[in-house]
């Protein structure tokens, strides 16, 4: 296909991109959880997992670090989460064994050379990285003292959240004049991991966690950390009703450049079924060009999102890829009735007017 | 080969009924050149819509090669006229989004005709009208007389029987205009039948046969000695 | 004559204008929404950055503490956590949803309005904010004020409600509310009013931004015995012996690669980070709406005018002035335009003229009359001879 024939699907093209760049901003805004589901593989990977919802997070933490000796040798996460009406913000922290190297995060190494055993270091996220001065970046200052940075908190293209703006530094380096403020009010959720279940039970004895808490065994945490989210559906309805509207607008639009590309192609088609094109040959020419559209506006949109990626750009970031679905089936589902629009024209024209037209214009 | 009997088409709207052709009897033999003349809604355009099965007669039968072409369905309307006709019109009829090439060819790819066969019978064609040098340019980016001389190519790319001509030197000037029936000239003497609809005396003079259409009706229709200008 | 004629032509085309009229209006709703978040933010900005320093970047601290040891004494109460917190001001974020939508197991008892004041439809969704101090922060007033310790008190507490009930209710109004067995009810009166649709700030820590203005809130002021009774308010806390735990703090960034940790937690500068990045992303809504009224209506005149060519050649012959083909065509989608902002704005209920419905109108008229100059220059194009 010449690009003088291409040129006239730019409009419809332009439109699908834009509704695919907009699905992939909402999906990293309405899965917040993304980067923390890579914490929850680490969490899902053995056996058993119970998990605890206790109100009283001070308490838990406190009994937690009092008995720390007694617990059994198991990793386990404690999720701390504020429920504010119409936005879900939630914090991971991730406590672990008696070992500062055995951080859960995705880390991107800074070549230092710092040691990893190094109390006096810090990771911190991308945009503190990127706020950094150039020339002096793999150190910073807190109140006079000095911190290398030893890694980036998590991945390439990943939406980590308030990990991007965090700086991770290790309890033995700090003194006591940052202990200034302390938490306010959380919710909190004990995920225990083990192959043996004996260990749940010990848990709960130590860290007396009574029976009125909720206890689940072998959940699918990705699940729970996304249901505990969604305390506020307020948030998700709005995202769905802008989705709904959106998609309306969009359709709308869809139609009304159909329908001037028909106008456009009228004389087209009038010509063709003059030289003898049959209803099915120009249906299949419809045809080829919405797959064409499809390929090109998919195409585009995911370099598009690559190279936000490998750019590192706060733009369109990395979603799982079981979301990246939706753009395929959205796109077809435009195209879809943007054919079935055209084919309807098509079977519409009368070659009749072939001569009448092309004669006395 | 072509014939008409009592031939009637009439188009019936939501206030009126009009008839637009009336008992039109015609039989064209292969190889004649006809020119068709008549004042403007004399129906000429009509008589080119139904020889060119572009249209159905509503009364009537149309008989092509003994064919009864009026209980044809669309589709096999559209691959006789892929196959044995071929149109030139006023305005040229090109497609503005395709190259000089690509028009040419575009009969050929409806007859599903093979790539490599295809470019080869365009080259020669196109060499022969003498445009070779033009087949990957724009339309638009051609004289009147080149565009219509691609229109003459697509016209006989499939190697039609008939060939339907409406106003073809309507646009052009007198010189061009003169190249263009020198084209269907040749192309009758080829053997094949031509069929022109006209307003211009010096073209209708130069067909062996003439039929004058007044209200839908041949009034005359008469062979003539062909007179070279 | 010639004028109707122009029209006519254009009018041939109903399906399209009614869809073009359906989009208009649903662009109308959408476009007001992102320009009214725009401009709350903007103001808030505003008003907040007087009292802000420049520059600021806020960064936070995570410490990860093994084996590091907990609180020596268990909080008793909330004064007690208030004095050595140094902070006048707790505040807590259970809410409490008024009319029983909530499963009563998730949270506390839930206080319902009684009979008497059936302001409250069923089902009616209002927000509690409990607070057992006075609001610390820029809070806009449209009514009243804040209202100060000794308020608390009194037998009867002060409320400072949202916009949503200025219709029902006025200052100094007393009503009664059913906050559960353990409490039972207690008397209310109305303190003040928050002006509408501002997002006020939320003195909460971690929040980023926040997307719910005060409308539909009512913040009730306790005293300390009360909230003990509701909830056992928990936080950890310091000693002097200076333990560590897992902590989170706010740090200033001075320049460069220098860091200071606040001393307080600086929950304006948390909001004003946050709000700029909603005001980014309410950009791009509107850049995304805005390119597809362009694409809509640049397509479709240009198109339009090239199918009527010959028509509008032969008006020019019959007498029309070239350059009013085109007013005409503008005069028939500003119609369709001004029609789809008249349901939108009915959709929205408006009984003023707020600022962002009329920018969304202006938005969308500029943006199609933009979108229409294409067509107009393929228009003025037009010659008589060549084109009939």
């Amino acid at each position: 296909m010449s690009m003088g024939r291409a040129k006239k699907f730019i409009p419809l093209i332009l439109v699908l991109v834009l509704l695919n760049i907009v699905t992939i901003i909402i999906l990293q805004k309405v899965n917040p959880w993304y980067f923390i589901e890579n914490q929850s593989e680490f969490v899902t990977k053995k056996a058993n997992t119970a998990y605890f919802e206790i109100e009283e997070s001070d308490v838990l933490l406190r009994n937690i670090y009092k008995h720390r000796q007694q617990l059994p040798a198991v990793s386990f996460i404690v999720e701390y989460y504020q429920n504010i009406p119409g936005h879900p913000i939630n914090d991971v922290l991730v406590v672990w064994e008696n070992t500062p190297n055995s951080v859960k995060f995705p880390l991107r190494t800074i070549k230092s050379a710092v040691k990893m055993s190094e109390p006096n270091r810090a990771y911190i996220g991308k945009k503190v990285w990127k706020g950094l001065s150039k020339d002096q970046q793999n150190l910073f200052e807190i109140n006079n003292k000095v911190f290398p940075i030893t890694a980036i908190l998590g991945e390439k293209g990943v939406n980590s959240g308030r990990f991007d703006e965090t700086i991770l530094i290790f309890g033995e380096a700090l003194d006591s004049e940052y202990l200034s403020r302390l938490p306010q009010k959380y919710s909190a959720s004990l995920y225990i991991l083990s192959e043996d279940t004996i260990v749940v039970e010990q848990f709960r004895k130590i860290l007396k966690i009574t029976d009125e808490a909720k206890y689940v065994k072998n959940l699918d945490v990705p699940f729970y950390l996304e249901e505990h989210t969604m305390k506020s559906t307020l948030f998700y309805r709005r995202i769905f009703m802008n989705m709904v509207i959106s998609y309306i607008i969009v359709g709308i639009t869809i139609f009304v450049l159909a329908y001037a590309l028909h106008i456009r192609m009228r004389h087209e088609m009038l010509v063709m079924k003059a030289l003898g094109a049959t209803t099915s040959q120009l249906i299949a020419r419809v045809l080829a060009s919405s797959f064409m559209m499809y390929i090109l506006s998919i195409c585009i949109t995911l370099v598009l999102q690559q190279l936000t990626i490998i750019l590192d750009l706060p733009f369109l970031g990395k979603v799982q890829p079981e979301y990246l679905t939706i753009l395929f089936v959205q796109t077809m589902l435009f195209l879809t009735a943007y054919s079935l629009l055209t084919i309807n024209r098509v079977l519409k024209i009368q070659p009749a007017l072939f001569l009448q037209t092309e004669s006395r214009r | 080969m072509i014939e008409i009997k009592n031939g009637g088409k009439q188009i019936t709207t939501k206030y009126l009924s009009l008839d637009i052709l009336k008992n039109i009897n015609l039989k064209i033999v292969k190889g004649e050149m006809v020119a068709i003349t008549g004042p403007s809604g004399s129906g000429k355009t009509t008589v080119l819509n139904i020889l060119g099965a572009l249209d159905a007669l509503t009364s009537g039968e149309f008989f092509y090669d003994g064919q009864n072409i009026a209980i044809y369905k669309e589709k096999k309307r559209a691959l006789l006229r892929n196959s044995s006709f071929g149109f030139i019109v006023q305005n040229f009829a090109l497609l503005h989004d395709y190259t000089v090439f690509e028009n040419v060819e575009m009969p050929l790819r409806f007859a599903r005709k093979k790539k490599k066969a295809r470019e080869k019978n365009v080259e020669a064609i196109l060499r022969e009208l003498e445009i070779i040098g033009h087949k990957n340019k724009m339309p638009y980016e051609l004289s009147g007389g080149q565009q219509q001389r691609v229109a003459i190519a697509r016209a006989l790319i499939n190697n039609p029987d008939v060939i339907l001509a409406d106003e073809p030197t309507g646009a052009l000037d007198i010189a061009t205009g003169q190249k263009v029936i020198a084209l269907l000239l040749e192309a009758n003497k080829n053997g094949k039948t031509v069929i022109i609809v006209t307003h211009d005396e010096n073209i209708a003079r130069r067909c062996k046969r003439r039929i004058y259409l007044e209200d839908g009706k041949i009034i005359k229709d008469e062979f003539q000695e062909e007179n070279k200008v | 004559m010639v004028f109707i004629q122009s029209i006519l032509l254009i009018l041939r085309k109903r399906g399209i204008s009614f869809l073009l009229i359906v989009q208009a209006s649903l662009m109308f709703v959408q476009l007001a929404g992102c320009y009214e978040v725009i401009i709350s933010f903007s103001h808030n900005e505003a008003l907040l950055a007087s009292l802000r320093q420049e520059d600021e970047t806020i960064i936070n601290i995570t410490a990860m503490v093994p084996g590091a040891e907990f609180l020596k004494e268990e909080p008793r109460n909330v004064e007690e956590i208030e004095n050595l917190l140094g902070n006048t001001q707790v505040i807590t974020n259970k809410y409490y949803m008024l009319g029983g939508k909530l499963n009563v197991g998730d949270y506390p008892p839930i206080p319902t309005i009684k009979e008497s004041y059936k302001y409250f439809e069923e089902n009616h969704e209002t927000e509690v904010l409990i607070v057992t101090g006075p609001l610390k922060g820029d809070f806009i007033f449209s009514g009243g004020g804040n209202f100060s310790p000794s308020d608390l008190s009194n037998d009867i507490k002060p409320v400072i409600l949202g916009d949503a009930y200025k219709s029902t209710l006025k200052l100094g109004d007393v009503f009664e509310v059913d906050m559960g067995p353990s409490i039972g009810n207690i008397k209310l009166r109305v303190h003040g009013f928050l002006k509408s649709s501002v997002l006020q700030p939320i003195l909460t820590n971690y929040l980023a931004y926040s997307t719910e203005t005060f409308n539909n809130y009512f913040i009730i002021g306790l005293d300390g015995a009360i909230t003990e009774m509701l909830f056992t308010p928990s936080y950890s806390m310091k000693t002097s012996d200076q333990i560590y735990q897992n902590l989170q703090h706010d740090v200033h960034m001075l320049e460069g690669n220098k860091y200071s940790v606040l001393d307080e937690f600086s929950h304006k500068k948390k909001d004003i980070m946050g709000r700029a990045q909603k005001k980014y992303e309410m950009l791009s809504e509107l850049g995304f709406y805005i390119l597809l009224l362009l694409l809509t209506y640049g397509m479709l005149t240009l198109q339009m005018v090239k199918d009527l060519k010959r028509e509008h050649a032969i008006l020019n012959l019959l007498g029309a002035f070239p350059l009013f083909n085109y007013i005409y065509m503008l005069i028939y989608f500003a119609s369709i335009a001004a029609i789809g902002i008249f349901f939108g704005m009915v959709y929205r209920i408006v009984n003023e003229l707020k600022p962002g419905n009329i920018l969304a109108g202006v938005t969308i008229i500029i943006a199609m009359l933009v979108a229409m100059i294409p067509a107009c220059i393929e228009m003025v194009k037009t010659g008589i001879s060549r084109d009939i």
